[in-house]
């Protein structure tokens, strides 16, 4: 791993630790409740939990194999690689505007918290 | 209220010390022992043959013995029903003791083996655990 690379991780690391309690609690909350959190998300918030979403899908953070058979049963394995597994769609999704950013994440909230579960869950 | 006589004592000692006596002198009393060991001890020339002898003695009532607990188990095996506990217990202990040794060595190996996968399961997650804790993304 790059000196770069590790610092981005660093960086992610930081950010995580800093919005601990709101993964936390989109983790912990069901579909509905994740839309409304959403909404209520400041951007910052939104990207953060985009870029997870990303590193989660390329592979970075790994996931139990009882969550990805959720996935798969959602069916949301084609939509999840299709919008965050490469890097560049990432970077496009993240200069979008704040609708469309949230109208990409309404797709995927019934998913969320499964796909955070590796970071929030022992 | 009678008072303490150290009478009692003195003679309840001297009644001990007899009694050992007695048990050592009857330690060597013929009628208390098997009648071929008798023989044996008394007769000093023909010690060997005697000893022979004890020895087929013993080994004739252990091959009946053996051949019993065989037979007992045959018989347990053959029979189309199974006795109750209680029977079993009351009328025939060998028949019980060989269906025992038959079948707890089995239930042993199926209880190791689920405890062997039981624990290989546990040392599985708690490495997975403390390779999730010491990751970057954990923040638990």
């Amino acid at each position: 791993m790059t000196s770069q690379a590790s610092k981005k991780l660093q960086s992610l690391r930081e950010k995580l630790i800093e919005e601990t309690v709101f993964l936390k609690n989109i983790e912990s909350s069901k579909p509905l409740k994740v839309r409304h959190m959403l909404n209520a998300a400041s951007s910052k918030q939104l990207k953060l939990l985009i870029k997870i979403i990303h590193h989660v899908v390329s592979g970075n953070i790994p996931l139990k194999g009882a969550d990805f058979s959720l996935l798969t049963r959602a069916r949301k394995i084609s939509l999840l690689s299709r919008e965050f597994e490469r890097e560049k769609d990432v970077s496009a999704l993240l200069k979008k505007s704040r609708g469309d950013i949230l109208s990409v994440l309404y797709k995927v909230q019934s998913v969320i918290g499964v796909l955070l579960s590796p970071i929030v869950k022992k | 209220m009678s008072s303490f006589d150290p009478k009692i004592l003195l003679d309840y000692a001297r009644y001990k010390h007899l009694m050992s006596l007695s048990d050592k002198a009857g330690a060597g009393k013929e009628e208390d022992r098997p009648p071929d060991v008798v023989l044996a001890e008394t007769d000093q020339a023909g010690a060997a043959d005697k000893a022979e002898k004890v020895q087929r003695h013993l080994f004739d009532e252990s091959s009946k013995l053996q051949q019993l607990v065989v037979s007992n188990a045959a018989d347990a095996l053959s029979s189309p029903t199974v006795p109750s506990c209680e029977t079993s217990v009351a009328s025939n202990t060998p028949k019980l003791l060989e269906t025992k040794v038959e079948t707890t060595p089995l239930i042993n190996r199926r209880q190791k083996r689920q405890r062997e996968k039981s624990v290989k399961e546990k040392v599985k997650k708690v490495k997975e655990d403390a390779a999730h804790s010491s990751a970057w993304y954990c923040i638990v």
